[in-house]
């Protein structure tokens, strides 16, 4: 399997070489909009010391979270399930389906828009800053928790955009429920804490961003987390194992347009 | 180039499209709920934490109520200032589609205005529906309505929407010249998010991004009209606007001559 993905990628990395220049570019405006969103947290910590029992340099542990997050769906969800429609649509899926490869492994995974990298390496060094500005002692068992978390994050991220882009086996405009997913992703930005009553509870449990960014921070800069570690990796390990599920029912219905 | 349309032919044109336009859009209305959504979250979780960092008391003269009512009135703002017309034009540009365009009496911008136009008639109205709502369920302090203010707040928000319209114009119009305008863009747009006053009220910001503010164009986008609206600024804003409308009105029509007179299409 590694070596199929490795392949995949290195494909996907000689049709980008071609557009060296958008590397650039690109970059600039990700640096960019990484200094732009440390600096809106700055205005807000010009007020006050604490934001909703945070400071400064957690809250950046929750962007770090939340800037690579959002780099890995730039580099693979985008690319790859983003497509998923379209092979619905023209027929493509057919072919998939017929490569001697798993589909779910095809279409997750084929491609990988490698310079927006970029974005993920920003984002562990925001991690890195909000480390190093906390003082925290940076040990294995410390790199073992991240990592993990910042797994299930990842996973709990694949699962939800691929439950979403499944229906498109039914319905016809699903790019829009995934940009409504991301949008409200978004929320992630910001420690769950800051959202008030019942919106925290929903950012937690129903549509969990919450677990995604806000516990990982808190298990590597924080002493103590507002939920059990394990919620977490419980939580990706049950929606990777419903997603699945449920793809494998979607492609079981699946009768392609002359079926 | 397209020969010198007369105002009224350009009037009529703009009505035509601004109909064709609108019937196109009240087809898609779902997807239309989902860009609402999307451009309802960022304001939102910015007040979320402007209401955290404000506790039971209150930031820079802003408590917890009158933030709702500032954050909600900034996605007004926001829905009727928007515009795409950097895509637009390079989407034109990398297709060919300018051309024939450019080919018709009337020039492209005008089509373009009209799009943006029947797009936000449905999302505003849509929003001014959702709006109250939203402000009961938040528990935002309630605007007051004088006639007076509401009708120059709604010219606020139009001057808003025409000074955003011509700034991203401007750039735009580099998409003749380079094919990273998009790129160009972002800085424009990011500029916007923390000199408009969509980020924090103006008077929120620490004293030099403040000052920077001031001396800005981007606060006639959001924070003229949405001040109008909160009682905090008044007619001197709307003359402020007009004052950086006469200088970006001008300037989006030269650039746009200057990018035509070296514009030769693929094949051309």
């Amino acid at each position: 399997m590694w070596r199929l993905l490795l392949a995949f990628w290195r494909a996907s990395a000689a049709e980008e070489v071609q557009y060296r220049a958008n590397f650039l570019a690109d970059g600039v405006t990700s640096l960019l909009t990484v200094a732009w969103n440390v600096g809106a947290a700055s205005v807000f910590f010009g007020h006050t010391g604490s934001v909703a029992g945070w400071r400064f340099g957690e809250v950046l542990a929750v962007m770090g979270y939340f800037q690579v997050m959002m780099g890995f769906i730039e580099v693979f969800l985008r690319p790859n399930l983003g497509r998923l429609v379209e092979y619905v649509r023209l027929g493509t899926l057919d072919l998939i389906l017929l490569k001697p490869v798993n589909a779910q492994l095809f279409v997750s995974a084929r491609y990988a828009a490698l310079w927006r990298g970029l974005d993920v390496l920003l984002g562990f060094g925001l991690l890195g800053v909000a480390i190093g500005r906390l003082d925290v002692p940076v040990t294995p068992s410390l790199l073992l928790r991240g990592g993990l978390l910042l797994a299930s994050a990842l996973a709990i991220t694949y699962a939800l955009t691929l439950m979403v882009m499944t229906l498109s086996f039914w319905l016809v405009q699903v790019e829009n429920l995934l940009a409504l997913l991301l949008a409200l992703w978004e929320t992630g930005r910001y420690p769950v804490q800051v959202y008030s009553g019942s919106l925290r509870w929903i950012l937690t449990f129903a549509l969990p961003v919450g677990l995604v960014t806000t516990v990982p921070a808190e298990a590597v800069v924080r002493s103590q987390t507002s939920l059990p570690l394990w919620l977490p990796v419980a939580v990706a390990a049950l929606l990777l194992l419903v997603a699945t599920a449920f793809w494998r029912f979607a492609l079981d219905r699946y009768t392609s347009a002359g079926g | 180039m397209y020969p010198d349309a007369g105002f009224r032919a350009i009037v009529r044109a703009f009505w035509a499209f601004l109909r064709v336009h609108l019937a196109v859009e009240l087809e898609y209305r779902g997807e239309m709920f989902i860009w609402l959504v999307r451009g309802v979250v960022a304001p939102l979780v910015n007040l979320a934490v402007w209401t955290a960092v404000a506790g039971e008391g209150e930031v820079g003269g802003f408590a917890r109520a009158e933030l709702v009512s500032y954050f909600l009135a900034v996605v007004a703002v926001e829905r009727v200032t928007l515009e795409w017309i950097v895509w637009d034009l390079e989407h034109g540009l990398r297709t060919g589609e300018l051309s024939p365009k450019l080919l018709r009496p009337a020039p492209p911008v005008v089509e373009w205005a009209a799009h943006h136009a029947a797009y936000k008639l449905v999302e505003v109205s849509a929003y001014l529906v959702a709006w109250p709502l939203l402000l009961r369920a938040l528990g935002g302090a309630p605007y007051d309505l004088d006639p007076g203010r509401v009708v120059l707040f709604a010219l606020s928000a139009l001057l808003g929407a025409t000074l955003r319209f011509a700034m991203a114009f401007c750039v735009g119009t580099l998409a003749f010249r380079t094919t990273r305008a998009v790129s160009i863009y972002r800085i424009l747009d990011l500029s916007l998010i923390f000199f408009s006053g969509s980020l924090a009220p103006l008077a929120l910001l620490p004293a030099p991004l403040r000052a920077a503010a001031q001396a800005l164009p981007f606060r006639g986008v959001i924070a003229i009209p949405v001040e109008i609206l909160m009682g905090r600024a008044d007619r001197a804003g709307v003359g402020l606007q007009l004052t950086w409308l006469s200088l970006f009105l001008p300037l989006a029509y030269l650039a746009w001559r200057l990018a035509l007179r070296h514009h030769d299409a693929v094949g051309a």
